[in-house]
């Protein structure tokens, strides 16, 4: 309690019968009535409002003012206080200081002296309470007078002004509907910034921390609205939110909204649900974060410096494998080269073909690869064919080659004996799909060809291209061909039938990827395309300012993102629901005069690029980029 | 339609379409289960609910009385905030107290539309805010210590979109 006794001793000198003990006393005498009732104030009970109705208008001094002399007077009066008789002739002596006392007598420190009076006095009829009434008036009267001189002091709860208390038990005398019209009258005569202070002190009351007070279960249910952005900031509240935004069933949801299905890419120290280091906590949220802050680095953090992987002279990088830490480059060297994602080292050349080495497929340790020289190389050389092959595609420990020929042969890898040749195309086979139980070939017989592989028998032949078909994908119901003609057709592999024919792009397809029937083709015509094929339409187009300069090379997608490569020697990053450009993760200084990307290939957390250029403005090489998080 | 009756905690009696009462999973349980006959003048007790809440609740089921059975699995249902319906919205314009007493009333009397609705309103109360415009919301003290606020900072860093 603060009380300025300085001003008040002053004031009090100035009164005649100073003697009475100084506002200091007077406020430790508190303890005695509060000892002798419960704090609660008796200002919301209604005898007292009723207690008070008549004063007022009756006034006059008399007798006491019990309420100041009470707080005064408790040190002497000790005990028999508590009888209001035998407190009225001490109190009437020191009335005449009360208005002093008012201004330094916090009102909390007043109100138990004022409930007590009403324990003491309630089987008194209200009439007699009136002496005391009346004195209460008084002493607003006098302060009234003395006002001029005691606000001297800004008003606090501690100090408030002198006339407040009678003010408010007014107010408490009133009936419901009496204080309800007040209200309205006092907020009419009150200036904005009032009713905004009002506001202030109002609306707390009407405050809950739902999630604090709300069972766990329900707060979790509340929580699990939250996107994990606000989670997180939910989690910086208070130490009670922390506690339910880092749940780690909470985060394991949003994890599967996400897409993050295990934990398996976390660190193993990390999967551990422990907080002992005042670190966090939910394994499921560590996986959410690191798969937002990779996102984030793929999208906006600065690019570190790439790994360069010089090879392959100044020759051409034809196909690109990458899968684990190990990438596989295949060049028109007639050479392949296996290098180390992780230090940048080329770990092996593998030579032995005798002409360029277009097509290749890697599982594993196995690597195979098809050549001009006609034949495909593993462990061992898989002799056949009696053009190039072109194409082909791996699946288990089977792989099914695509040649100039006209042909496709199945081959079993780990002993290289060529098990079935699938004999139908009337000119070059260009690209293969192959499942493991069907095979499905585009030639440039304009034909897309379903085949048995067993049985060597051609199930359908698609018909519909009017041109060459230069590539392929299926996923056991889908065939989705794109060719010279410009369109892409997507066929039912059951019936043959040709479900849609997708036009728009304006060149050749030249490659294409598909996850859940959703389709990505990029095109010789610069621009990329995001297809729905189960309604034939087209959800995006990638172009607009940022657009390619020129043809489609490659490209490759996820859930989030399209990342495409080009002739103009740039790798474009792009939003594949918005269709948006986000940025280019490559440009090569050369784009544009001579320097082009071949191919990309990408994981979750790297790119790797084969670079290079036709006129030796650009070196041919690897380019691998880092996205992954940084290892502390 | 025959009608029931429910006491609130506080003991005021509320007469119901029967169809509409049992929206509440709790109500229609319990009229099953103990076999409480619909013509009876039998008053079914619901001591967790006043009468301020109970008389909302009675609103919101009777609006919402031919909604379609809500789907079984929300395992995976999408989690958005943005779907309340400007009659749901209305009805929610309610201060944080009676929002907070509708949800265990809801919980309590299980009824998934209601739940549903006002943990949305809840969440979307939270959405886009800072942790100190979180606090303020709520009136929510800040008991972490300085060293422990800048460790939760650190933790929840959200890498934004440039």
């Amino acid at each position: 309690m603060s009380v300025p006794s300085s001003s008040s001793n002053k004031i009090t000198d100035n009164k005649p019968g100073g003697t009475s003990p100084s506002p200091i006393e007077g406020i430790e005498g508190v303890p005695g009535p509060s000892s002798l009732e419960p704090m609660h104030s008796l200002l919301t009970q209604d005898e007292e409002s009723e207690d008070y109705g008549e004063d007022g208008e009756e006034e006059e001094e008399d007798d006491s003012s019990e309420e100041d002399s009470e707080a005064k007077c408790e040190p002497d009066l000790d005990s028999n206080t508590c009888s209001l008789s035998s407190s009225q002739p001490q109190s009437f002596s020191q009335r005449v200081h009360s208005p002093v006392l008012h201004t330094c007598v916090p009102l909390d420190v007043v109100q138990p002296q004022r409930k007590r009076k009403s324990e003491t006095e309630p089987s008194l009829p209200c009439k007699k309470l009136n002496p005391e009434d009346k004195s209460h008036s008084m002493i607003v009267k006098k302060l009234d007078d003395k006002s001029k001189h005691t606000r001297c002091v800004i008003p606090t709860k501690d100090n408030p002004p002198p006339e407040m208390n009678n003010w408010l038990l007014q107010f408490q005398r009133w009936s419901n509907a009496e204080r309800m019209l007040a209200i309205d009258e006092l907020i009419e005569r009150c200036e904005p910034t009032q009713v905004r202070h009002m506001m202030q002190v109002i609306e707390p009351q009407f405050q809950r921390d739902f999630i604090s007070l709300l069972p766990k279960e329900l707060a979790l249910s509340v929580l699990a609205f939250l996107e994990p952005r606000d989670l997180l900031r939910a989690a910086q509240t208070c130490r009670n939110w922390r506690f339910l935004a880092d749940d780690n069933l909470l985060w394991k949801e949003k994890c599967r909204a996400a897409g993050i299905e295990d934990l398996k890419d976390l660190p193993p120290t990390k999967r551990k649900n422990c907080r002992n280091s005042g670190n966090c906590s939910s394994p499921w949220k560590q996986a959410y974060m690191r798969q937002h802050n990779i996102k984030m680095n793929w999208r906006t953090k600065p690019i570190r410096t790439p790994k360069v992987l010089k090879g392959h002279d100044d020759h051409v990088i034809t196909c690109l494998q990458f899968s684990g830490n190990r990438i596989v480059s295949g060049s028109d060297d007639n050479t392949l080269k296996v290098w180390s994602a992780v230090t940048g080292k080329c770990l092996r050349t593998l030579v032995g073909h005798t002409g360029g080495v277009w097509s290749s497929q890697m599982s594993g340790t196995t690597v195979i690869s098809g050549s001009t020289d006609r034949t495909l190389k593993c462990i061992h050389t898989l002799y056949g064919h009696t053009s190039t092959v072109r194409c082909m595609h791996l699946h288990g420990n089977k792989v099914v080659s695509g040649s100039r020929d006209a042909t496709l042969r199945v081959w079993q890898v780990d002993t290289g004996e060529c098990l079935h040749v699938l004999v139908g195309h009337l000119a070059a086979v260009r690209c293969v799909q192959y499942d493991g139980k069907l095979v499905v070939s585009g030639a440039y017989d304009y034909m897309v060809k379903v085949w048995n592989p067993e049985r060597e028998e051609c199930l359908h032949t698609l018909q519909g291209h009017t041109n060459r078909v230069y590539s392929l994908q299926f996923d056991g119901v889908h065939v989705v061909s794109g060719s010279l003609d410009t369109s892409i057709r997507v066929w039912e592999v059951e019936t043959g039938a040709c479900r849609h024919t997708l036009m728009g792009h304006q060149s050749l397809t030249s490659g294409m990827e598909l996850r859940n029937n959703i389709l990505v083709s990029g095109n010789a015509d610069s621009t990329v395309k995001v297809w729905d094929i189960v309604s034939g339409h087209c959800l995006q187009t990638l172009s607009g300012p940022n657009k390619h300069q020129s043809a489609v090379t490659c490209l490759q997608f996820n859930s989030h993102f399209v990342i495409t490569s080009s002739d103009d020697g740039t790798v474009k990053l792009w939003d594949v629901k918005t269709g948006d450009f986000i940025r280019n993760l490559v440009a090569l200084e050369s784009g544009g005069s001579g320097g082009v990307v071949w191919r990309i290939r990408a994981s979750d957390t790297k790119l790797v690029c084969a670079v290079g250029s036709r006129n030796g403005t650009e070196e041919t090489k690897l380019l691998v980029l880092d996205f992954d998080v940084e290892v502390k | 339609m025959p009608n029931i009756k429910l006491q609130s905690s506080d003991g005021e009696v509320f007469e119901v379409d029967v169809d509409i009462a049992k929206c509440s999973v709790t109500i229609k349980t319990m009229l099953e289960d103990l076999g409480m006959d619909e013509d009876e003048e039998e008053v079914v007790p619901l001591p967790n609910v006043n009468s301020a809440i109970l008389r909302k609740v009675i609103q919101w089921a009777t609006y919402h009385k031919d909604d379609p059975p809500p789907p079984e699995d929300d395992e995976n249902k999408d989690k958005r905030t943005d779907d309340i319906s400007s009659w749901d919205a209305d009805f929610l314009k309610v201060d944080q107290g009676t929002l907070y007493e509708l949800i265990l009333a809801a919980n309590y009397l299980d009824i998934k539309g209601l739940l549903e609705v006002t943990c949305k309103t809840v969440a979307n109360m939270i959405k886009g805010k800072t942790p100190e415009e979180v606090r303020k919301t709520f009136n929510i003290k800040n008991d972490f210590s300085p060293s422990e606020e800048e460790q939760v900072r650190k933790e929840n860093e959200w890498c934004e979109e440039k």
